[in-house]
């Protein structure tokens, strides 16, 4: 265990090292643009607008460092050779693989933290004062959060399969597939094929639903999640992301690096 | 690299951009007919626009919203200038406000907005579409209960006006006076003061200062057409005692005393004009006798902007 909080650990230095957080800047430049200009430009309610532009930036920055670091993950210890020197340490595979995901879990929990306190610091300074959004935007923040998870573990699970232009690939299109999902239930109660009803219904419970995790509206009303919801979209995370590591490592155990 | 090398780049790329500047203004300036804004809406299927918005569908309501208020705005102000040949109703108003609330349905701003403009600028119709479309969305929404029955009332449809302020009272913690306003509207259909009661209801109901200053300025044309049928009144008055209209209005507040009715009472300016209720001269044209606002300072109820929409149902 404490190998992977190691693991985890050097990840998490590594990030920061690599100046991925510097997205915090442009993200708190473009909330501070939104607060000055959304008000002239939207009518009411510019609390909602600045909550939808800080929790939809949440989400798609923590998407490209999702996407474009969890595939690097373990591709760029291949690349670099460095691997070799990991692996000759007293350290497991498997905890390199969990600890890697770790890593970049802690990093995303620290970018999405940042922001939402961003989020809230924009939202106190545009309204004087509370207003329900404040509240509001935690729990849909710790959603987007759970979501990044799921990525992060479509990313790392590819990167150890594959090249990361195809991981990145395949990787994009399952979150482009995961915000359809609800769709593929749809078109399987549309069709009589017996076989393709079964395939979509079947595609629908492995794809990752990802509208789980939507909760950007809600919170933009000044709306709470329930807990019941909060609950469910963290078991889901908890199992599906198991479901990833596990891919990431069988595959990774079995990889000959000679 | 060596230095003078490297100082030439720099050139370069600094270079580059200052070339970039006249270069976009003659660009921009040589090419002003392809700039003719596009009165196409390319994704105006609200459920289409759900789906490719990747769970950013919150966002694009914003941008939906913003541009639809936009284009309001845009065509706002091109239509105040008569001379301007390119005069159109935001007939992107509907569209644009409709792909905002699928995306996004419990936004009542838009609702709301939509309930107001497109009733008067494009089609009451849709207005009323757009409205039930937010309640059925958000059934406990006082607001937008209040702007469906105004909305009826205003086109004489005082029975679905009743039903929408009936409906209004059934919503858990509604005052009162909103389910009375059902029998009222049905009692008191067509009376000024009624609109100008259900006006100050639908200004209590929001905080929004811009929706408030939408519905102030409506209650002050209907505070106008109440002076303006007194001032027809005194017209008729002086024209029975002198034989002829009066040549000005000031001519007229001096000759006859204007009838207070329905808590009409009219103000004079310093030159003794009668003044609307932001304070501009009423105008008053003495061979046909007409009575009406100036239009920078109020638009009266019952006149709408709908010569556009019949201009565009021509073509």
């Amino acid at each position: 265990m404490t190998k992977v909080a190691l693991v985890a650990r050097n990840t998490f230095r590594e990030l920061v090292r690599d100046r991925v957080l510097y997205n915090l800047i442009f993200f708190a430049l473009l909330l501070i643009g939104a607060s000055l200009l959304v008000g002239q430009l939207a009518i009411g309610n510019l609390e909602k607008v600045i909550s939808d532009i800080g929790l939809s930036s949440m989400r798609f920055f923590g998407m490209l460092i999702a996407i474009f670091i969890g595939i690097q993950l373990v591709s760029k210890e291949i690349d670099r050779r460095t691997i070799y020197s990991l692996l000759s340490k007293p350290v497991h595979r498997y905890e390199l693989v969990i600890g890697k995901f770790f890593g970049l879990g802690m990093t995303l929990a620290i970018n999405s933290s940042i922001m939402a306190a961003g989020i809230v610091a924009a939202l106190l300074w545009v309204s004087w004062g509370y207003v329900p959004q404040i509240s509001a935007v935690l729990p849909a923040s710790y959603m987007i959060f759970l979501e990044l998870l799921v990525i992060t573990g479509i990313a790392l699970a590819m990167s150890t399969l594959s090249s990361p232009t195809v991981s990145a690939l395949v990787t994009f299109l399952l979150y482009i597939a995961g915000n359809f999902s609800s769709n593929l239930l749809a078109m399987a109660d549309t069709t009589d094929a017996a076989p393709l009803k079964w395939l979509l219904k079947s595609l629908y419970f492995v794809i990752p639903n990802l509208s789980n995790f939507s909760a950007i509206s809600t919170a933009a009303h000044g709306q709470m999640i329930s807990g019941a919801r909060l609950g469910f979209a963290t078991l889901y995370v908890v199992i599906y992301c198991g479901i990833l590591v596990s891919i990431a490592v069988l595959v990774f155990d079995r990889r000959d690096f000679k | 690299m060596s230095r003078s090398a490297r100082l030439i780049l720099m050139a370069a790329v600094f270079g580059g951009f200052g070339l970039i500047v006249p270069l976009q203004q003659w660009t921009d300036a040589h090419s002003a007919t392809a700039l003719v804004e596009d009165e196409a809406l390319y994704l105006s299927n609200g459920d289409q626009v759900k789906r490719l918005a990747f769970g950013y569908d919150a966002l694009l309501a914003d941008v939906y919203w913003m541009r639809a208020i936009q284009h309001f705005g845009e065509k706002a102000l091109a239509n105040r200038d008569p001379a301007n040949p390119t005069r159109t109703p935001p007939l992107l108003l509907y569209p644009l406000l409709d792909v905002t609330t699928t995306l996004d349905p419990q936004y009542i701003e838009p609702y709301r907005f939509g309930g107001f403009f497109l009733a008067d600028f494009v089609d009451r119709k849709l207005a009323v579409e757009l409205i039930e479309k937010g309640i059925a969305a958000n059934p406990d929404n006082l607001s937008l209960r209040l702007d469906l029955g105004f909305l009826y009332w205003s086109t004489g449809d005082c029975e679905s006006a009743s039903e929408a302020y009936a409906g209004g009272g059934r919503i858990p913690g509604a005052a009162p006076w909103v389910a009375q306003m059902s029998a009222i509207v049905l009692a008191e259909c067509g009376k000024r003061d009624f609109a100008l009661r259900m006006l100050q209801s639908m200004y209590d109901s929001t905080d929004d200062p811009r929706v408030r200053e939408e519905i102030e300025a409506r209650m002050k044309g209907y505070i106008a057409l109440g002076e303006i049928d007194a001032l027809d009144q005194a017209v008729a008055v002086y024209e029975s005692r002198f034989g002829a209209p009066p040549q000005n209005l000031e001519l007229l507040v001096r000759a006859v005393r204007i009838p207070e009715t329905a808590g009409v009472r009219i103000r004079v300016n310093a030159s003794g004009q009668p003044v609307d209720p932001n304070g501009e001269p009423y105008v008053y044209d003495p061979s046909t006798r007409a009575i009406t606002t100036n239009p920078e300072s109020i638009v009266l109820p019952t006149v709408v902007m709908k010569q556009y929409v019949k201009q565009s149902d021509a073509k």
